[in-house]
């Protein structure tokens, strides 16, 4: 396997809550360019994880390969704005004249119609749709998804990720995203981490 | 059903009305001396004639524009310290002093010291403002302060930040706090603005002509200007209501 500089490299990476470990030395590579799955039973540690490769959590450890980078992310929720619409949800992470890139977005999300709606209009389905156009229209180099196709019916959900793995593979995006679902590990991640293997 | 359940509430409040109205008759007739307590009839009558001269308008413009811009001067520096206070703990602490000074301060004490300071026009301004201003601050700091942790890794992750974080996040994030405390200062603007002007006396005011009608024992004239400040006290305060429901 080659290691490219542009790999995200945790080292050691221990975290606990309370006095309960919640990750305990953990070691990973999720490689530059590829979907990485990560899974493993509730409680292990996966939001933890992605938190702290957002850098929202501190922790034990090292984490190289994330300094710099634009992330796209998509929360355990969906985290729109009630008080934006969609359309302006999408416009707040991207900034002005970024008109091309919301539209692309919504339309791969297949929520064109609904961009002038507010959140609490969406559907749970379609907001969290919403939450990854708005990853997409922001354009990361890295793609932190915490269970992002979580509330998809299955016709809709192998519409939408077959096209968003297709576009990441075509741009070679880091991916890293959470899932219960091995099925959807197996059809959508080039590679798959169970986190209590590695904990 | 909804209509209905309208009408009966409108049809409850005409008739409470109604019944403190004449309340006001019974007792204006039991005292005699209409010049200590003047009848609605005769009070409402006074209104009328005084909403025909230019000068009543004059006055309510005046008085109103000095609620306006006193309140709208507390709710700016509100904005500006809470935002200080929820940046850093060290602007909290010494503008927490200030703050609960100035709300246990009595009014009429303000007014006093800043007539030794101050022109009469502008007392009332800087009182107004000084009255509203730790209601302002101390909601909207609560405002900021409650901003859910989501929003704020939201924008730390998307880097959303300056001006656009501000606006767009906590801002309509805090409205409730601050539409709670633009309520309670629609009533306390007016309130201290009038006094300050009764006070201070300048010509162009509510609170002129109301010392004045107090001098000369116009009881009709005071009750009218009174019922005046309170109609264009209740007014303001549904205009900002209005305002606010939009965001």
């Amino acid at each position: 396997m080659a290691f490219s500089e542009r790999d995200i490299v945790l080292t050691r990476i221990s975290k606990e809550y309370d006095g309960q470990n919640v990750l305990k030395g953990l070691d990973l590579r999720i490689e530059d360019g590829r979907i990485t799955a990560v899974m493993g039973p509730s409680g292990l540690g996966k939001t933890t994880l992605l938190k702290i490769l957002l850098g929202l959590e501190i922790c034990e450890g090292s984490v190289s390969g994330m300094q710099g980078r634009k992330v796209s992310t998509v929360f355990q929720e969906s985290r729109l704005l009630p008080w934006l619409t969609l359309k302006q949800n999408l416009e707040l992470v991207c900034g002005p004249g970024c008109e091309a890139k919301i539209a692309d977005a919504l339309a791969l999300m297949e929520l064109s119609d609904a961009a002038d709606k507010k959140p609490s209009e969406l559907s749970g389905g379609m907001q969290r749709r919403g939450a990854l156009a708005r990853a997409l229209a922001y354009d990361g180099d890295v793609y932190i998804l915490d269970e992002p196709f979580t509330g998809l019916d299955e016709e809709l959900k192998d519409r939408i990720a077959g096209a968003l793995c297709e576009r990441w593979r075509k741009e070679k995006k880091t991916v890293l995203f959470v899932t219960h679902d091995s099925a959807e590990a197996a059809a959508y991640a080039d590679e798959t981490v169970r986190l209590g293997e590695l904990v | 059903m909804n209509e209905k359940t309208g009408e009966k509430r409108i049809g409850r409040k005409l008739a409470a009305a109604l019944l403190w109205l004449a309340v006001w008759q019974a007792v204006s007739m039991a005292f005699g001396r209409s010049f200590v307590l003047p009848s609605p009839v005769s009070t409402f009558k006074r209104l009328l004639e005084l909403c025909a001269q230019g000068s009543f308008w004059q006055a309510c413009g005046v008085t109103l524009l000095r609620v306006a811009a006193g309140l709208l001067l507390a709710c700016l520096l509100g904005f500006v310290c809470a935002w200080a206070a929820q940046k850093s703990e060290a602007a909290k602490e010494i503008l927490a002093v200030p703050a609960a000074v100035i709300r246990s301060v009595p009014v009429m004490s303000v007014i006093l010291i800043a007539l030794l300071a101050m022109k009469s026009a502008v007392v009332p301004l800087f009182v107004c403002f000084l009255m509203c201003f730790p209601v302002m601050y101390t909601n909207i700091l609560q405002g900021f302060e409650s901003v859910p942790d989501e929003y704020r890794e939201l924008a730390q992750v998307y880097r959303i930040e300056g001006s656009r974080y501000f606006t767009k996040i906590m801002i309509p994030a805090s409205m409730g706090y601050i539409k709670a405390g633009l309520s309670m200062c629609a009533g306390l603007s007016w309130k201290s603005t009038v006094a300050a002007e009764v006070l201070s006396n300048p010509r162009i005011s509510m609170g002129y002509h109301l010392l004045s009608a107090k001098m000369y024992l116009e009881g009709a004239d005071l009750f009218a200007w009174t019922v005046g400040i309170v109609l264009l006290s209740v007014c303001f305060e549904k205009l900002l209501k209005h305002l606010l429901r939009r965001w």
